[in-house]
């Protein structure tokens, strides 16, 4: 479980977030909507344990922490098998071995097979994109930081990863905080939304969706989604 | 290989083409400068006497004898020697100690005194300083190639620190990557490839340095010691016949080192 109590975080003389209190539980799903510069990413640090809060408190017993950025963030000097098994190298449970065989597993699950040696710059954007998925599920995280994953790419492309992501998320569970721009994309992860508004970022809306992830069809992401949208512009 | 992944066969195909075209091009532009440089020398030789100014056949006839006494060889080879221990020095000691004060700005503050006393002073005044405080020899020779090598390394390496991409780093952050892996695996590649226009700078710089050297602390062997015997017989020929060993030497060096390090540690960018 993860729970943030009352987080407030300034930068300078600039506050950015103000009494934020989110619980998120082991394999809940939460997304993050708002404008840009309200706070979102900030969160996700704080949550990463990058950044600290400067008033608030923070109680987490999910440990092992995986990150989806908006690029990739792989290093341009080492193959897509070397970026997946980077994020291992300090686990002593693992063998080299263990680390390669886990790297490899995750990037066949990803449709990467053959690609394990191409360097980032020989792969596509898309491609590029699951390396960064594969290398945070290597680490069989048990909280998942999702920031802007899909934005910037082409409908179709995002679609393929999502449809990955899902099943990923099916086939290992784990609790996620996933911060969007697009209201359809919270739909189809999430188990609630929260919209944070206003200067500094405070939470002015939550929406729990009723259906499983699994029972959600075209109709209901559409209409919660709309439902989303209506809240994130009257909210602004 | 390019980004040719997933279905781009024909993009690939062009753009392979065109980079060959490029690269022929450009070898094309090298040789004609290599031609005018010659057409000029050639010209200027016509109006002065060999004494001061041979021409370039006579610069490669003076060539063909020199490396006909295997003396030259072993002369060449000294410094080449030389050449090589004092850049894998620079480059060890440039990279290890500029990255320890890219972490710590005290630390670059301390070596900050030494590092500007020795780009101030002129390199031919610190040789003549290191002779009268450490006497001759080749340790000598080297060190003072190594210490005026040195601030060029270094800063280059202090500077390609603190400008590592930051996004790289918090995605490291927040997978608890340990320290000697983000510097083995994050800050060493990037340094490198930061500073492989200073360290190709820096080995043609040894070159010219080392001989500098030779000259001034006086060693019996070395191509220094040849252009000094070459001095003291006004054989001006012989002068340019070392003039163009150098060229040769800093191209040998800067190629075969430009060659390890694309095959070896750039391989990612080459292959892109």
């Amino acid at each position: 479980m993860l729970e943030f109590k009352k987080v407030t975080k300034s930068f300078g003389k600039r506050t950015i977030l103000e009494n934020v209190s989110i619980r998120l539980e082991n394999n809940g799903i939460l997304a993050i909507l708002g404008p840009s510069g309200i706070g979102k990413t900030t969160i996700l640090r704080i949550a990463a344990g990058t950044i600290k809060p400067d008033a608030g408190e923070i109680q987490s017993d999910l440990r092992r922490i995986g990150f989806i950025f908006q690029e990739p963030r792989l290093l341009p000097w080492r193959s897509a098998l070397a970026n997946v098994t980077l994020v291992l190298k300090g686990n002593k449970m693992l063998t080299h071995n263990d680390q390669i065989e886990m790297a490899m597993f995750m990037l066949e699950r990803l449709g990467l097979k053959g690609f394990e040696h191409y360097y980032p710059a020989q792969l596509s954007g898309g491609m590029r994109q699951r390396v960064a998925i594969a290398r945070a599920f290597v680490v069989e995280p048990d909280l998942l930081l999702m920031d802007e994953p899909f934005t910037g790419l082409d409908l179709e492309l995002k679609a393929s990863l999502q449809k990955m992501l899902i099943q990923l998320l099916t086939w290992r569970p784990t609790a996620i905080i996933h911060v969007t721009h697009e209201p359809q994309d919270a739909v189809l992860f999430a188990d609630s939304a929260i919209i944070l508004a206003g200067e500094p970022g405070r939470i002015t809306a939550k929406i729990d969706f009723e259906r499983k992830r699994e029972n959600r069809d075209l109709f209901y992401v559409q209409e919660q989604a709309a439902k989303l949208a209506e809240m994130l512009t009257l909210k602004k | 290989m390019g980004t040719c992944g997933e279905g781009k066969k024909n993009g690939c195909v062009r753009m392979i083409k065109i980079k060959e075209l490029k690269k022929t091009s450009s070898y094309f532009w090298m040789i004609l400068g290599v031609v005018i440089f010659i057409a000029l020398w050639h010209l200027i030789s016509l109006r002065y006497s060999p004494m001061f100014v041979p021409s370039p056949g006579e610069t490669i006839t003076a060539l063909i004898d020199l490396f006909s006494v295997p003396e030259s060889i072993t002369h060449v080879y000294s410094t080449f020697y030389r050449v090589i221990v004092a850049m894998a020095i620079l480059t060890i000691t440039g990279i290890a100690l500029g990255m320890i004060a890219g972490f710590n700005p005290w630390i670059e503050q301390i070596i900050k005194p030494v590092k500007d006393i020795l780009i101030a002073i002129p390199p031919v005044a610190l040789s003549l300083m290191a002779i009268f405080m450490f006497g001759t020899g080749i340790v000598q020779t080297v060190a003072i190639a190594v210490a005026l090598g040195f601030p060029l390394l270094y800063g280059a390496t202090v500077t390609a620190v603190r400008s590592v991409n930051m996004d790289l780093l918090e995605m490291l952050e927040v997978f608890k990557v340990k320290k000697i892996i983000l510097v083995k695996d994050a800050y060493l590649p990037a340094v490198i490839f930061a500073i492989m226009p200073n360290i190709l700078l820096a080995s043609g710089l040894t070159v010219r340095l080392m001989i500098m050297a030779e000259i001034i602390v006086g060693l019996d062997n070395g191509i220094g010691h040849a252009m000094s015997i070459a001095r003291v017989h006004m054989a001006t020929e012989d002068i340019f016949a070392w003039m163009l060993v150098m060229v040769a030497a800093v191209l040998a060096i800067e190629g075969g080192l430009l060659y390890l390090v694309k095959k070896r540690l750039l391989a990612w960018q080459t292959q892109s």
